[in-house]
């Protein structure tokens, strides 16, 4: 538990960081990615049509609001016009939707293709189901970026013709709308200050009740045994009290943007008015003139308010694409190196000097040396949280260790091919190790040679699973995943003891590997899986003495060192902590 | 390896239970202590804003027909500005009232959590709780505001229109209002095409989700297999058909906004031809056709607006759907039960059997003893029925058939909340809650404990040294979860708990499960000195554990039990006997 949770630590600290990530890192980003440009090109052409056919609705819409509907042209005009703006403006928006789904699906192949290459190291540092969203939702910003900077253009051009009719129409109050446009910005700017400090009230409210009720809800049975439903219900009427107050916070600052965001709508519309309904009372304006200023001036607006809008999408773009940004800037994990794992006989392991810490100044390796004999079967054993699982992770090489030296066989691990090392090794894990597919595909998988039905069986009675298996309806061809509620973990733990059987590797490696299993079966599986594993090496971790006691070597680490090694007796005769687990 | 089925699902997810909706949004509106006066606050300022509404494009059509005086520049001004005002005191009343409409069904249901059957938690997870009181809580302000008052007003405003409509031209109103059963229609189509389209592209994305996520927890197991080709390969498959189906459905929803934008111009045409009509016999001058068109488009909206909330209902029923599903749940506690006080003595099991949801076998006529003030272990194969006798005890379930007597009565009539009294309960997992050592120490304790008490206590589970070490002391935070200990230390509190809590019986879930040894035997010997001072049940495996127990029961795999003396059962049941003798069997 506490090793877990120094990760989670390590995680969060890290995860601020996305948001200072340098434009540099993200425009490389961008060079990785196959953008389809003849795409986006027409769907910059079209963006500029759709603003040229809304300024061209205008004459029209005057016409309504004048009443100058009776001319035989008008209503063919009108009808031409609209369904031009409606065709233009559904072209424009479909064929930015295919473009946006091309540069997503070119982007997901290759985020995909890099989280599956990452190395371990830096994949524990993120929460693995936000990373899903990386490849699902935040993809999907990337084209956002693209798409909001194209937006921009037809914005300012849009803001730009309307302007200029203003202009024709009426020169010197068009040049006093200009000042819309800083004035927008300003605004918009104050505005978004504010979504932002709204935001964080709506965060914190929603913190106030999910903090509370997700620690009480899984815990609802012992509320109900130590009989504390009252007092729990008053508590839970507190963090909803709270989350009422945090909602009204909030509320009180959304009330005023609206009307404060507008503000310069309503200021230039004033003036606008006022000056023109003058002009026309003077007779130097005529009222058609002044119905088609007004509507120009809303396009104009309309188009200034875009300006900090498409500002903003840009910028939560640049967020969402922070982080697939910076994991596309981490190297992958070099799967080849120039030592080979040797097929022919299993070899020494052995640890130098080793040194290792999830986070800085808590370390939990403190300069480790041991080997793990070739051929036999190793025990490392200690309390919880001695950095027995950290050995385990080194050997996978999901770590590297800080300092010190692993070597295989004398060689510095890091320089053994990784794909050979990993095809040599069987691992054991106390939880889910399914992945989604049939039984067949599961017991298989890793396995490149072909497997009789026969074979499969074979490996799955020795594993105490070929009962369950045929219990099921489709048998070998039954699907099963790691969230099937189907699958106990001990089932899960027997189908993965099968599955070592049959990729027959030089090394097992076994992590309170048969927890889940009841005392009788768990006999009859070590006893046929040791069988399998005769002359190869095997590394076990486990609590239980009664195991630890069958194994050839036994390496006993005590806060960070090893207190011991040697066989069990010699271990006895060496170490306290043996001793003591031992009679305990 | 199987290819992922990205079609399969997008149907069956849509699936809405759609029976029986409106007796459940009364049964929620009746105990989820709505706010009435907000309600009734906003309903009345939602009438008056409407009567002020419904005034202004008279004001707006007589400006831009050509009435520039001072005055009616002010008014158009005003008029923007009012509606403006308006607007927001409408917003911010609506709003009040949702946010007071969540809190109070919050904790409404908060308190329904936990007031239901026990047996219920094993049915739905935690995290489909959570989601219940934090996000579909607020599906009953959306329904009743966005669907309820929504068509409420909608059918109000137009109604208001209408009236204001026929004072220009009762004829073309009439006319106009025969056309709106087409517009609902069409309004009804292409809404339904929209959601179409836009449903069929949330569930593939959650298909997509669904399989990357799957993959992603298993990338240990990937790197540990080698397979990263593989998977890379997968994944990139069905990134494609996501892909493939997604331009598909741009080049429908194409399709689909032409169609629509055909239709949708049809309406405005008809009212320009009636526009024309009136203009031409002088019905109306310019202001007052402008008057009729804005009033026309007001209809429309309302009417197309109308569509709109039928279709959010569909959004809003499944969360409705699963806020009273939890609210028809019965309530534990309830029954009428014969005998206030809970009888002493042994605990027997006649013939009892069990099976979950009526289907998974558990128990089969079991019957066993439990002596009181003696210490009882179970054991037996994984799925034998362990837990449920545990469950059973708790009074989780109830039996399908047999008795559990205690002390010769029937447990059923016995007072539930007595009958919890005398017991304590140490899960498996440990359980903890934020907040202080002591807090989780005293956690439902009623009585006065004192420091000394719960010193001795901390020191025959061994958690004293550790607990003197800090300098907070029994005041040191525990974090989530109990987050800041480790198990060992996690599972002393909870046994701990139970000590102080001074049960009569104590109900022990596999203790030293997950413990490391030096941690299991301290737990092993804090359980064992309670041997003959209290009754004590527990499921345990370990040898060490096991010798210190008065009473054994067997649970077969084939749901039985059998019971005596661990010296008995060591010559005749063959798994006790490998149970204890173990070692010989390994290698």
């Amino acid at each position: 538990m506490s090793m877990k949770g120094k990760r989670v630590e390590k995680k969060s600290r890290e995860k601020g960081m996305d948001a200072g990530i340098s434009w540099r890192t993200l425009l490389r980003f961008y060079t990785k990615v196959k953008i389809p440009w003849l795409m986006l090109l027409v769907v910059f052409l079209m963006s500029f049509a759709v603003k040229e056919a809304e300024s061209a609705l205008v004459p029209y819409s005057s016409a309504i609001m004048t009443g100058e509907i009776m001319g035989g042209n008008f209503l063919v005009g009108f009808l031409f016009m609209n369904l031009m703006y409606a065709f233009v403006e559904a072209f424009q928006g479909s064929f930015n939707e295919w473009t946006g789904q091309v540069v997503a699906r070119n982007v997901r192949r290759s985020v995909w293709n890099k989280l599956i290459r990452l190395p371990m190291s830096a994949l524990d540092k993120e929460d693995s189901q936000q990373l899903v969203s990386r490849v699902t939702q935040d993809t999907t910003g990337a084209y956002a970026a693209l798409a909001a900077l194209i937006q921009f253009w037809a914005v300012i051009y849009g803001v730009y013709t309307n302007w200029i009719k203003m202009y024709r129409v009426y020169k010197s109050v068009s040049l006093v709308m200009l000042s819309a446009i800083p004035l927008t910005i300003v605004i918009s700017w104050a505005c978004g200050k504010l979504q932002y400090s709204m935001e964080r009230i709506t965060n914190a409210g929603y913190a106030a009740v999910t903090g509370f009720f997700a620690e009480r809800l899984p815990n609802l049975l012992h509320i109900k045994t130590c009989r504390m439903e009252d007092q729990e219900y008053q508590k839970g009427v507190q963090a909803n009290a709270d989350k009422y107050k945090a909602d009204i916070r909030r509320l009180n600052r959304f009330i005023f943007q609206g009307p404060v965001g507008s503000l310069s709508q309503y200021i230039n519309e004033i003036i606008l008015l006022v000056v023109a309904s003058a002009m026309v009372r003077a007779g130097a304006m005529k009222q058609p003139q002044l119905v088609n200023l007004y509507n120009y001036f809303l396009l104009f607006m309309g188009n200034a308010f875009m300006i900090t809008a498409v500002w903003q999408v840009l910028k939560q773009s640049h967020g969402a694409c922070a982080t697939i940004a910076r994991l596309n800037a981490i190297e992958d994990e070099k799967m080849d190196g120039p030592v080979a794992v040797s097929q022919e006989a299993p070899q020494d392991i052995t640890f130098e000097n080793v040194h290792y810490s999830y986070e800085p100044g808590k370390e939990i390796l403190k300069g480790v040396n041991f080997t793990i004999p070739a051929g036999k079967c190793t025990a490392i054993v200690g309390e919880n949280g001695c950095g027995k699982s950290t050995v385990i992770r080194l050997l996978e090489r999901f770590a590297d260790p800080d300092s010190g030296t692993i070597r295989l066989n004398g060689a510095d691990m890091h320089t053994v091919n990784l794909a050979q090392w990993r095809d040599a090794v069987a691992y054991l894990y106390q939880g889910e190790q399914m992945v989604q597919g049939t039984i067949r595909e599961n017991l298989l998988y890793g396995l490149d040679r072909e497997v009789s039905d026969s074979e499969i069986e074979a490996a799955a009675r020795k594993a105490c699973a070929w009962d369950f298996i045929q219990s099921r309806d489709l048998g070998l061809d039954s699907v099963v995943s790691r969230f099937d509620s189907k699958l106990s973990g001990g089932e899960q733990q027997r189908l993965a003891v099968a599955r070592a059987i049959l990729r027959q590797p030089e090394y097992l490696i076994m992590d309170e590997a048969t927890s889940g299993i009841d005392v009788v079966s768990e006999a009859e599986i070590l006893g046929n899986l040791w069988e399998s594993m005769q002359g190869k090496t095997v590394i076990m971790v486990s609590h239980d003495m009664r195991l630890i006691q069958k194994a050839d070597h036994v390496i006993v680490l005590k806060d960070g060192v090893v207190e011991a090694s040697g066989t069990y007796e010699e271990g006895l005769a060496a170490s306290p902590l043996l001793r003591q687990l031992a009679a305990a | 390896m199987s290819r992922p089925a990205i079609a399969g699902r997008a149907g069956g997810a849509a699936a809405v239970e759609n029976r029986g909706m409106w007796k459940r949004f009364f049964h929620t509106c009746r105990v989820a202590r709505i706010p009435m006066l907000t309600l009734l606050i906003y309903i009345v300022l939602d009438v008056i804003t409407s009567n002020l509404l419904v005034k202004i494009p008279q004001v707006n059509a007589n400006f831009f027909a050509g009435d520039t005086s001072v005055g009616s520049v002010a008014a158009f001004i005003g008029a923007e500005l009012a509606s403006v005002f308006l607007g927001q005191i409408m917003l911010y009343a609506g709003h009040v009232f949702r946010y007071q409409t969540n809190r109070n069904l919050r904790n409404v249901l908060w308190e329904k959590i936990l007031r239901v059957k026990p047996s219920y938690y094993d049915r739905v997870t935690p995290t489909t709780l959570l989601s219940r009181i934090t996000t579909d809580t607020e599906s009953l302000n959306a329904f009743i505001m966005d669907v309820i008052l929504g068509i409420a007003f909608s059918v109000y405003m137009l109604f208001l229109t209408l009236q204001e409509m026929s004072g220009i031209s009762l004829k073309a109103s009439f006319l106009l209002l025969g056309f709106v059963p087409l517009f609902l229609l069409i309004n009804f189509v292409m809404g339904r095409l929209n959601l179409k389209f836009q449903n069929a592209a949330r569930f593939r994305m959650a298909d997509l989700t669904g399989y990357l996520s799957e993959l992603m927890a298993s990338l240990p197991l990937v790197k540990a297999f080698n397979r990263q080709n593989y998977e890379s390969k997968r994944g990139r498959q069905v990134i494609d058909e996501y892909y493939a189906s997604s331009r598909n459905l741009v080049a429908l929803d194409f399709g689909r906004q032409m169609v629509s934008a055909v239709i949708g111009i049809l309406p405005e045409i008809v009212i320009i031809i009636m526009g024309i009509r009136l203009l031409q016999d002088g019905t109306v001058d310019t202001a007052g056709w402008y008057t009729f068109y804005l009033y026309a488009g007001t209809l429309l909206t309302f009417v197309s607006g109308l569509g709109g909330q039928w279709e959010s209902i569909k959004g809003i029923q499944g969360q409705m759907n699963r806020i009273s599903e939890v609210l028809f749940q019965p309530e534990e506690g309830v029954e009428p039960y014969v005998n206030e006080i809970a009888n002493s003595g042994d605990i027997s099991f006649d013939d009892v059997s069990f099976a979950y949801g009526g289907e998974t076998k558990a128990l089969e006529h079991v019957s066993f003893t439990i002596p009181e003030k003696q210490t009882t272990a179970l054991v037996g194969y994984s799925g034998a029925g362990k837990s449920t006798i545990l469950k059973l005890l708790e009074r989780v379930y109830d039996p399908d058939s047999g008795r559990i007597l205690v002390g010769g009565t029937k447990l059923q009539d016995i007072g539930l909340d007595q009958w919890r009294r005398k017991i304590a309960y140490v899960p498996q997992n440990a359980p903890m809650i934020s907040g202080t050592l002591r807090e989780n120490l005293l956690y439902g304790i009623r009585r006065e404990v004192s420091e000394d008490e719960i010193w001795t206590v901390l020191k025959e589970v061994r958690l004293d040294a550790f607990v003197r070490q800090d300098p907070d002391g029994l005041d040191r935070q525990v974090g989530a979860f109990g987050g800041h200990l480790s198990g060992g230390q996690r599972q002393k509190v909870s046994v701990a708990r139970a000590i102080l809590s001074k049960p009569e019986i104590l109900i022990l879930d596999e203790p030293t499960a997950s413990l490391d040894p030096i941690s299991a035997a301290d737990v092993a010997d804090a359980v064992a000195a309670l041997r003959h001072t209290m009754t004590v049940i527990m499921i345990a495996h370990q040898p060490r554990v096991l010798r210190d127990t008065d009473h054994v029961v067997v649970l077969d795999r084939d749901h039985t039990a059998t019971e005596g003396t661990g010296a008995d059962l060591l010559e005749t049941n063959a798994f006790y006997g490998e149970l204890m003798g173990r070692e010989a069997a390994v290698l």
